[in-house]
């Protein structure tokens, strides 16, 4: 246990010591969020709520919109981090270096997205406490632990997708067709920018079969509503469904790739 | 007892395709044989060189040793063990332009790889700063890896192997692109390594490496074990293969 604290905990420091040294990188990020805030308050009050009733049980656009581009942060890293963290340690030769010094595989895609996740979750925590400040409602704080909770769960069941995106990189190197069109489909039919009812019907059925559906639904409820746990209880059901039959999914095809890789001596190649 | 014990090891390559040959024939593989029933066994203690024309297999044959590179066929036993990776064991030196965080500094790099065996931060530490000062690295701590020059990243991969004191080293032509007063200090250090009772193999093309370094040869062509042994009794063989190039 000690070791894997230890190697996770020296593995953020290399990622946070690499991207400090990109001079002004992290407070152009900071920055780029003030903006992007600011951006979407001044939108969100050209958007009437009378005029969309299934905006209205959230009472204000901007933290109904402000969850969603928050969230969507996590969705990017856990879909596309793995991935790009194993394209880039291909590229700088660190991939194989780390698996010859006895990390596994797998312990190197988790230790690597560590730091991708934490300052995830500072520029989620960003967003929020902004648009807590501007919004005239303001989130209901009381209930910050179950939004912490549907984050958590919603890490598990996107990072299965990261995973098998990771090992399509393994495979074949460039492309990852399945981050773009998660995401791509994730971005359109889950309510970040606008309430998934206001979808065709149809439509509404594929949104169902999307983890980022029912995680943004689940934060927004913690959030924006006053419920209750057993309010909770369907996104909660449904993310551990997504995580249930996607991780071992993920997990048989990463190790596919990985043994596929070491039998063709391409773990460097890319 | 054999350190390392090799039986009957093959290993191929698929051909990767032209586009119009995937085209006529989608479904055609076509394979490369790389290291053709390979039977070995190295004794501890003592400096191997692994020699051989471009592609006769030196590269493939290091990788698989390393636990990197799964064999198709055949057994690799390390200390009578199957091969898989374990730093504290074997270790593979290659390509020292790349493995290391080009933006870290040298010390930094050093204080990752060390935390990947060892957890107390004190201890992390510790053996970074003694191995800078074994490898003569102390100048350059605070140089970015980017920046150092190729003699002294060539330094700090040894270094880097040296966090994990392994029984058995391999070094992939470890002096490819560095200049001559380098090579000497990089031949000290596989000397030295020896003499703390290393078993060190390394791939070359350099004749005067052979000749200054190696207790015993393995040689090879397309593939096949030439010939393995002494020096002084393999020299002709080696210079037939060397005039042949």
């Amino acid at each position: 246990m000690k070791k894997i604290i230890s190697r996770a905990y020296n593995f953020i420091r290399k990622d946070f010591l690499v991207e400090s040294s990109y001079g002004f990188n992290i407070t152009m990020q900071t920055i780029g969020i003030l903006f992007s805030t600011f951006t979407f308050f001044f939108l969100s009050r050209i958007v009437n709520l009378s005029d969309t009733p299934e905006l209205s049980r959230y009472k204000e656009y901007f933290p109904f919109v402000i969850i969603g581009i928050a969230l969507s942060n996590y969705l990017s890293v856990a879909t596309r981090g793995f991935s790009q963290r194993i394209r880039e340690s291909q590229i700088t030769g660190t991939l194989e270096s780390t698996l010859i010094s006895g990390v596994s595989p797998h312990g190197f895609l988790i230790y690597s997205t560590l730091y991708d996740f934490i300052f995830s979750t500072f520029r989620i925590f960003i967003y929020l406490i902004i648009a807590n400040l501007l919004s005239s409602n303001g989130f209901i704080l009381s209930q910050l632990h179950y939004a912490v909770l549907m984050l958590i769960m919603s890490i598990i069941a996107f990072s299965s997708m990261g995973v098998l995106s990771a090992g399509f990189v393994l495979m074949f190197k460039r492309g990852d067709p399945i981050a773009v069109i998660y995401s791509a489909l994730s971005y359109l039919f889950s309510g970040v920018y606008f309430p998934v009812s206001l979808l065709p019907e149809p439509l509404q059925v594929l949104s169902k079969i999307l983890p980022m559906t029912h995680s943004l639904e689940g934060i927004r409820k913690s959030l924006l509503i006053r419920v209750s746990l057993s309010d909770l209880l369907p996104e909660i059901l449904a993310l551990i469904i997504f995580s249930i039959v996607l991780w071992p999914i993920s997990i048989l095809l990463f190790n596919i790739a990985v043994r596929k890789a070491k039998r063709d001596g391409s773990l460097s190649h890319f | 007892m054999p350190v390392i014990l090799v039986a009957n090891l093959n290993k191929r390559f698929e051909i990767r395709k032209s586009k119009t040959e995937l085209l006529l024939h989608p479904f055609k593989r076509s394979f490369k044989s790389v290291l053709n029933d390979i039977n070995l066994t190295i004794d501890a203690c003592g400096i191997y060189s692994l020699v051989g024309p471009n592609g006769s297999g030196k590269t493939t044959l290091l990788r698989i040793l390393s636990g990197i590179l799964l064999p198709d066929s055949g057994e690799v036993r390390i200390y009578d063990d199957t091969v898989s990776v374990n730093p504290n064991l074997i270790f593979l030196i290659s390509e020292a332009d790349k493995g290391f965080y080009p933006r870290l500094s040298l010390k930094n790099n050093l204080i990752f790889f060390a935390s990947l065996i060892l957890s107390n931060r004190k201890d992390i530490i510790n053996r970074v700063e003694g191995i800078i000062d074994e490898f003569g690295l102390r100048e350059e701590v605070n140089t970015r890896f980017q920046e150092l020059s190729s003699g002294t990243r060539q330094r700090l991969s040894i270094a880097r192997a040296m966090l994990f004191d392994p029984k058995i080293l391999l070094f992939d032509e470890i002096t490819k692109g560095i200049d001559l007063s380098q090579q000497q200090i990089i031949y000290r250090l596989i000397k030295s390594l020896k003499e703390k009772g290393k078993t060190i193999i390394f791939s070359t093309h350099i004749r005067d490496e052979i000749e200054r370094l190696s207790d015993r040869v393995i040689l090879l062509e397309k593939g096949r074990l030439v010939t393995f042994g002494a020096y002084p009794d393999i020299r002709d063989d080696i210079r037939q293969i060397f005039n042949l190039q």
